[in-house]
């Protein structure tokens, strides 16, 4: 008798669980299908704000402006379906690059002139550095002061005035700083390589 | 809590007598970590407030139902459920905060003060109660978080909801930035209410 009951509770409390699983993976299920297709839209907006934004062509006011601007001036170069690099009509390169920060990768797109030698912007897609230290990379006088800088470059304290070989490192985030001069300097080395192989 | 209280008792209780941060001392993880920005802080405020509400509500009603061996694989599935829903939505309506709140609303779920609130309250009172006892609860915890931040961004980052408000001598402090920076501020904090609020307690006691 006592087993019996024990082995009903024992399934009851089962098959509760088992309903509550279902309809909480059926809410969560219906809540990421009913938002898939804003939140995919979202992350290629920004990808494509942060390209337009690198290769010096000034963002549309309205976001819904950005992808006809986007297929009109930005070609994707595949190889082996994945993406090496994009060129900008009339102007330049813009390469996807990556460095190890001070906690995490630090995932960027930087953008490169027609001859190679000049930065035309760099914008940091993905970082995990310290919040108000590391973090400042995404503040626009960081970002901006690239534009125009003929790498190899090397760092200069923040506030300083840097030429155009050097860039004004962040006070306090030294590794991200030099983390962000390596990132650079690789791809501008590395660059003239990667479009030659393309164009074979 | 003693037999009858009224519902501005209970939501009140989470607010001041038994704030989660200043009395209980629960959901330090992410007072820690949001807490460098004002901005951060306010949206992760009101995602605890929606989630603690959500899941004291749900645990409540249910709570006839929840066998008493699983009562806290039924609230962690309940919770996780209201933190998924909110973090779908901030990455589809507020793709640059969701990004830069990045684990933390995920983190949520493991928000001692929301698992508290369903343990402590919503597993024995009805469904109104508990949800406005997770409210209260969750606004005792936003309004520390929101004080936290006032001192911090300043003194941190110089600025004040993303705004420059200290002057150009000033010096940011580094320390406020990290999460140490809130250990500092949160102590300081503590340390003053609870002064004030033993001395009140002691002359209402009896």
């Amino acid at each position: 008798m006592a087993k019996q009951s024990k082995i009903r509770q024992a399934a009851g409390t089962i098959i509760f669980m088992i309903i509550l699983t279902s309809i909480s993976v059926f809410i969560v299920a219906t809540a990421f299908h009913a938002t898939k297709a804003t939140i995919e839209y979202n992350k290629a907006l920004r990808v494509r704000q942060a390209i337009l934004t690198v290769s010096g062509i000034s963002l549309p006011e309205d976001d819904k402006a950005v992808g006809k601007l986007f297929d009109e001036n930005i070609t994707a170069l595949k190889r082996d379906d994945k993406i090496v690099y994009y060129t900008v009509k009339d102007s330049g390169f813009v390469f996807n690059i990556e460095g190890a920060g001070l906690w995490g990768t630090i995932h960027a797109v930087v953008g490169i002139n027609r001859q190679l030698n000049a930065i035309t912007g760099i914008f940091f897609t993905e970082q995990q550095e310290t919040p108000g230290l590391g973090g400042r990379i995404d503040e626009p006088w960081f970002k901006e002061q690239f534009s125009g800088k003929t790498p190899p470059l090397s760092m200069v304290p923040e506030k300083s005035k840097a030429d155009a070989n050097q860039f004004d490192a962040i006070t306090g985030a030294t590794i991200t700083s030099t983390a962000v001069k390596d990132m650079v300097n690789r791809i501008m080395s590395e660059a003239p390589g990667i479009v030659k192989g393309a164009i074979k | 809590m003693n037999g009858r209280d009224t519902g501005l008792q209970i939501f009140s209780a989470g607010i001041f007598k038994n704030n989660p941060i200043l009395v209980q001392i629960l959901g330090i993880c992410s007072t820690l970590a949001v807490t460098n920005s004002l901005r951060n802080t306010l949206v992760m405020s009101i995602a605890l407030i929606f989630v603690c509400a959500f899941s004291s509500g749900m645990v409540s009603l249910l709570r006839k139902l929840i066998p008493g061996r699983v009562r806290m694989m039924a609230e962690i599935m309940i919770i996780s459920t209201g933190v998924i829903l909110v973090d779908i939505l901030l990455q589809a309506k507020m793709p640059e905060i969701s990004k830069q709140l990045g684990p933390y609303v995920g983190l949520i779920i493991t928000n001692c003060i929301v698992m508290g609130r369903c343990e402590a309250f919503a597993l024995s009172n009805p469904p109104h109660l508990a949800a406005l006892d997770g409210i209260g609860s969750g606004i005792g915890y936003s309004l520390v978080l929101i004080a936290i931040a006032f001192i911090r961004e300043p003194l941190g980052s110089g600025t004040l909801w993303g705004f420059q408000i200290m002057p150009g001598w000033w010096q940011n402090w580094a320390i406020m930035v990290m999460a140490p920076g809130a250990f500092f501020v949160m102590a300081v904090l503590i340390w003053i209410i609870k002064s004030f609020h033993h001395g009140e307690e002691c002359a209402c006691s009896k």
